[in-house]
C-alpha cells in the first residue's frame, strides 16, 4: 500500500492523539531502520533487539508530547536511539566488544576460505574504525550505506543542509583514511 | 590528487561491503509490536484495611480532643461569670 506524505501526516496526528493503531503503523515503518542503526552502533543483535524495544517503548510513552516540525518522524526515533546507545556505551565501557559475525557470513559464503578470512578481518577492522567516529559521522555512514538515503534525506534527519552533509561525509572519509592504513589491492 | 580519489573510491567500496542492511527476525518485530500495546490484565489490589482503621482512629481522637477543648473553653467562661 502506498502512502502519501499527507496520509503519513494524518497517521502521525492520530498517533499523537494516542491512537495505538496509528503508532503501530509508525512502528512497522521504522523498526528496521532503528534496528539497523543500533545494530551497527552496538555490534550485536542481542543488544540491538533490546535497545530497539526500548526506543519504541520510550517513543510510545512520549508520543503525545511529540511536536511536529519539518523534520521527519524518524529523526525523533533516531535521536531516542542515539541517547539510548550513548547510555549503553557508557554503562558497558568496560565490556569487551563483540564482533559482528552474522552478515559477514552471508556476504562471503561463496568465497574460498582464505579469502573469506581476509575479507572478514577487513570488514571487522573497518567496522571498528567506524565505531570510533563521532555520532554524526557514524549516522551519516549508516544512513548512506545501510538505508541508501541521499544527502538531502540525511540532512532532513540530522537537521542540516545537503551541502553540510556532503562536507560531513567528505570529512568522515578523510578521518577513516587517516584512522587506518587501508590495504591496497 | 588522483591517488586520493582512488583511495576514497576504495574506502567507499569497502564501506559498501561492510555496511549491509541487516534484517531483524520477523518474530521479533511482531512480538515487540504485541508487547508495545499489550495492557496488563492483572491489577494489583492492595489491602487498605489497616490504613482505614488508622484513619478512623485518628479522626475519632481528633474529634474527641476538639470536644474536650470546647468543653474546657465553656467551663472556664461559666466560672468567670460566677466570680
Amino acid at each position: 500500500m502506498n502512502f502519501t506524505e499527507h496520509d503519513y501526516d494524518s497517521i502521525l496526528d492520530q498517533a499523537i492523539k494516542g491512537d495505538e493503531e496509528a503508532f503501530s503503523f509508525l512502528y512497522q515503518d521504522n523498526v528496521k531502520k532503528i534496528y539497523n542503526y543500533i545494530y551497527y552502533r552496538t555490534g550485536n543483535s542481542h543488544d540491538a533487539e533490546d535497545l530497539t524495544a526500548k526506543v519504541f517503548q520510550r517513543a510510545l510513552g512520549h508520543i503525545t508530547k511529540y511536536k511536529k516540525t519539518n523534520v521527519p518522524f524518524s529523526a525523533w526515533l533516531y535521536r531516542i536511539a542515539h541517547n539510548l546507545v550513548a547510555n549503553w556505551h557508557r554503562d558497558n565501557s568496560r565490556r569487551k566488544e563483540v564482533p559482528i559475525e552474522d552478515q559477514i557470513d552471508l556476504r562471503v559464503k561463496t568465497e574460498i576460505p582464505e579469502k573469506q578470512i581476509e575479507m572478514r578481518q577487513e570488514v571487522e577492522f573497518l567496522l571498528k574504525a567506524i565505531r570510533k567516529l563521532s555520532n554524526d559521522r557514524q549516522l551519516v555512514l549508516i544512513l548512506k550505506y545501510v538505508e541508501n538515503l541521499s544527502n538531502k534525506e540525511i540532512g532532513d534527519i540530522l537537521g542540516k543542509s545537503e551541502g553540510a552533509i556532503k562536507s560531513l561525509y567528505h570529512r568522515t572519509l578523510l578521518e577513516l583514511k587517516d584512522s587506518f592504513e587501508l590495504p591496497m589491492d | 590528487m588522483g591517488d586520493d580519489k582512488n583511495l576514497f573510491e576504495m574506502i567507499e567500496k569497502r564501506l559498501d561491503q561492510a555496511l549491509l542492511p541487516v534484517r531483524p527476525e520477523e518474530n521479533y518485530i511482531s512480538s515487540l509490536n504485541n508487547r508495545l500495546f499489550s495492557h496488563p490484565r492483572i491489577s494489583i489490589e492492595r489491602d487498605n484495611t489497616l490504613k482505614i482503621i488508622l484513619f478512623l482512629c485518628l479522626a475519632f481522637f481528633t474529634g474527641f480532643a476538639i470536644l474536650i477543648l470546647i468543653n474546657e473553653i465553656f467551663r472556664n467562661g461559666s466560672q468567670k461569670k460566677a466570680l
